[in-house]
């Protein structure tokens, strides 16, 4: 590397350092939202968008309640998840947000004869929104 | 007495010869100690006890029937008087040979105290306000993440039973802005430079109790005091993004354990002072609302210790 090469590069440094504190954003937390995915036996499948807190200490808590004989608690914080069913086959589970993508879905829950597959991804591309 | 003590210890301790020494000393002294007019354990006007005066280094005592002046820098009771004028002999005119003044000094004038109060008293306290601890044992979630520092506005009302106690009720609003989490300082932070303010956040903190006060020196200039109170707190931050049409506010609820403040006021027809402040409580409810819509109203699974540190100014009345 020459030593014109080198001064340029050198130049660029504080021109990006500039650029990154010239930002022209008007602020304000973009939503991030989540997706709830009930699917029963027959294949029918219930989409739940949930819209998670954005400062610490919030709390947003939902029940689902799939068809009378399915109810799963949310309780969503800026960082986590808490997802629990109290049915016949109860689970309570805590998943950080970040990591959801990378989590092993779905879990299964049994209510009845009939057995539900429960998953959650990050985002929403359609389906009930909540709050 | 404090001249016998030394004669004495030259008597007991040392060799015959100093010990001879020693009861020349003691002579003057005793003769001294007949012809004082007050004990060395008079009380003074105050009903407080006089402190002995320190021994003068190997100089007699003038002879019998003069009052003997004890040496200057000699420690005084309570008086922060001049050294020079010794609260115990004060009130007795000296000789005019020694060349002083001979009006009689008024301890408690000197002091510059006003009279202790008793009955209502109020004070509005100023200061800054900062966070320490854990809002909640979660993930991150330090107090000053969530609260800047704040502006506090509080009140004291109560009544003093004693000239030395205060019991009464504490209030105390405080305003400030949103926390040091990078995040969320990234969302209230407005660059676009359209001259709006597009995204506001704040944060809040309301706390009331009782509270005890103990006042050492009430009828003093300067008192200085220290207090105690328990009570209620509830702190709030929240977001407006008014462009995107949403907003969103938590209140924290909990108890503050012990409020442990101290200070000096100086005292005049209001008193005045600095004052420092530690309050230590510990959230445990915890309401959320999301575009005026409750989202959560329940109790905090994983609690802790938090604490906030004010340093300011009061101002009493009836000091």
């Amino acid at each position: 590397m020459n030593q014109k090469t080198l001064l340029a590069r050198m130049a660029l440094v504080p021109l990006l350092l500039l650029a990154a504190a010239c930002s022209d954003s008007s602020g304000g937390p973009d939503v991030q939202t989540m997706t709830l995915e009930i699917e029963n036996s027959a294949g029918k499948v219930d989409r739940t968008c949930l819209a998670l807190p954005v400062l610490l200490g919030s709390v947003v808590a939902q029940t689902i309640d799939i068809d009378g004989s399915l109810e799963v608690t949310t309780r969503s914080t800026n960082h986590a998840v808490q997802l629990s069913y109290t049915g016949r086959t109860p689970f309570d589970k805590t998943y950080d947000i970040e990591d959801i993508s990378y989590q092993e879905w779905p879990l299964t829950a049994e209510s009845g004869d009939e057995t539900y597959l429960i998953s959650l991804s990050l985002g929403c591309s359609g389906g009930q929104t909540s709050p | 007495m404090g001249c016998a003590l030394g004669a004495m210890k030259l008597f007991l301790f040392r060799p015959v010869p100093t010990a001879l020494a020693g009861l020349v000393l003691l002579a003057p002294c005793l003769a001294a100690a007949q012809a004082a007019p007050a004990p060395a354990s008079s009380v003074d006007e105050f009903g407080e006890p006089d402190s002995p005066p320190e021994p003068v280094a190997a100089s007699p005592q003038p002879a019998a029937g003069a009052t003997p002046q004890p040496a200057a820098g000699a420690p005084v009771a309570v008086a922060p008087a001049p050294a020079a004028q010794p609260t115990p002999l004060a009130a007795e005119p000296a000789p005019a040979s020694v060349g002083r003044d001979p009006e009689p000094i008024h301890p408690v004038k000197a002091r510059g105290g006003r009279p202790a109060t008793t009955g209502f008293q109020g004070a509005f306290r100023l200061g800054l306000m900062f966070p320490g601890g854990r809002a909640s044992g979660e993930q991150s979630d330090l107090l000053g993440s969530r609260y800047s520092w704040q502006v506090p506005f509080a009140l004291d009302l109560g009544v003093k039973p004693t000239e030395h106690i205060f019991i009464g009720t504490y209030m105390g609003f405080s305003l400030g802005a949103e926390g040091n989490d990078t995040q969320i300082e990234g969302y209230c932070d407005d660059d676009d430079d359209d001259l709006e303010n597009d995204v506001s956040c704040s944060s809040n903190t309301l706390r009331i109790g009782l509270e005890v006060q103990y006042h050492a020196m009430p009828d003093e200039r300067w008192n200085p005091w220290i207090g105690y109170g328990f009570g209620f707190i509830s702190a709030s931050q929240s977001i407006d993004d008014r462009q995107k049409g949403r907003s969103e506010e938590t209140t924290a609820s909990g108890l503050t354990y012990a409020q442990i403040s101290g200070g000096v006021d100086f005292r005049s027809a209001l008193g005045i002072g600095p004052f420092g402040e530690v309050s230590i409580g510990r959230f445990n409810s915890t309401h959320t609302v999301i575009d005026n819509e409750d989202t959560f109203q329940g109790p905090i699974d994983n609690r802790a210790i938090h604490y906030w540190m004010t340093i300011g100014f009061r101002m009493v009345v009836r000091p």
